[in-house]
């Protein structure tokens, strides 16, 4: 074998083995992240779960981020953060929880004031099919509908610093009320 | 003259001396043994790596036929009925058919449980009776779920004390399922995958059977 044949023969094998080896890394990593994803859609599903555990009147109070509202007193619901086993949160996550529940509700008190919190049905959100009449009025305003909604749109996302990256995962659903009743 | 100089000059450079022999053999000799170790230790976690994959597959599917049995049952047929920090290894429901001329359709009593051997998850159908009918779901139960020891207290920090390898534990409406698998790999290593899912009932209401 001549140089010139060597110099030649190294780099397509080196190419060849890069190439195999990128294949491998790529399927290493794809299996960890589809691994992730079903930790945090577990998560998700186990969350919407909980959220129907509740009667539907009370899903509002016992799942946003407003304390004050809470039914057994300030910080005794469980709040619009929950744990996801086996995921590690963002550093800058609240509470260090990787997971949130996303209701629409919005905050209409005047800057520098404490928070008021209203549920409406005016809010601008596709994913959530919103704007949406929540309490089966065939209206929808922009009222405060926290204490008569039928119909609760919710999303739930969680944030993850996975092995290969930052990762996010969003999941809907819509609760309502089961009756026996006609 | 010339060309028995060149010929004398080749057959001088021809060859190797055994030192030179002895010595890449040696060098060949280390090489091969970190390739091999490198090799073998690879070899190990992809066994490793592929039961736990197969493994959790399986739990999936085991829990997911749990999930869905229990998502048309009604509440107030499920037996024992207990809450954290107590859990059951079984569970017994009804579910919900549906409604005729204003009468709850019931479908016959259902089960899911360990055997005897607390290793084999069960779905039965007319359980303790001449007509049940018995499906296995998996075989791969760990004694007790994951971290979990037999000593009166909650060692795995989920609420539950001493709960076995299938666990249920209710809380309202909704029944907690929690299923530890357990596989050993050739090299004899013990392979773990543990899943937890909330389930909430569907049918709430209705005259129970």
């Amino acid at each position: 074998m001549t140089l010139l044949e060597l110099a030649f023969a190294m780099p397509i094998l080196l190419v060849a083995i890069s190439l195999f080896s990128s294949a491998l890394v790529a399927m290493f990593e794809q299996r960890e992240i589809s691994r992730e994803r079903f930790l945090a859609s577990e998560a998700v599903r186990s969350e919407f779960e909980r959220m129907r555990n509740e009667e539907i009147g009370d899903v509002y109070a016992l799942f946003n981020e407003d304390p004050e509202d809470d039914l057994l007193g300030p910080g005794t619901a469980p709040g619009s953060r929950f744990d996801v086993f086996g995921l590690d949160p963002l550093a800058d996550a609240p509470d260090g929880l990787a997971g949130e529940v996303l209701l629409p509700y919005v905050n209409v008190a005047e800057p520098g004031m404490p928070p008021v919190w209203e549920l409406r049905e005016d809010m601008e959100w596709e994913s959530l099919g919103m704007p949406r009449d929540l309490n089966r009025d065939n209206v929808v305003d922009a009222v405060d509908h926290s204490e008569d909604y039928v119909l609760l749109p919710v999303e739930a996302r969680v944030e993850w610093v996975g092995r290969f990256g930052r990762k996010e995962l969003r999941m809907y659903t819509l609760l309502t009320g089961y009756s026996m009743d006609p | 003259m010339n060309r028995s100089m060149r010929l004398t000059r080749h057959l001088t450079r021809a060859g190797y001396s055994l030192i030179e022999v002895l010595l890449a053999v040696a060098l060949l000799g280390v090489l091969a043994y970190q390739v091999f170790t490198v090799i073998s230790v690879a070899s190990r976690s992809t066994t490793t790596d592929t039961t736990g994959m197969v493994l959790e597959d399986h739990a999936l599917t085991v829990m997911q036929s749990i999930a869905n049995a229990i998502m048309g049952t009604n509440r107030d047929t499920l037996e024992p009925a207990l809450g954290a920090p107590l859990s059951s290894d079984d569970i017994n429901y009804r579910i919900q058919l549906g409604i005729e001329d204003g009468e709850v359709i019931w479908e016959d009593p259902e089960r899911i449980a360990l055997d005897d051997s607390d290793s084999r998850v069960f779905w039965s159908q007319n359980p303790d009776t001449d007509e049940e009918r018995r499906v296995f779901w998996t075989s791969l139960v760990a004694p007790f779920l994951e971290g979990e020891l037999l000593n009166g207290v909650d060692d795995n920090g989920n609420g539950l004390v001493d709960e076995k390898g299938l666990s249920f534990s209710i809380d309202r409406k909704a029944v907690t399922v929690r299923l530890t698998l357990e596989e050993r790999t050739r090299e004899g290593e013990i392979v773990t995958r543990t899943l937890e899912r909330t389930v909430t009932c569907r049918n709430p209401q209705g005259e129970t059977p």
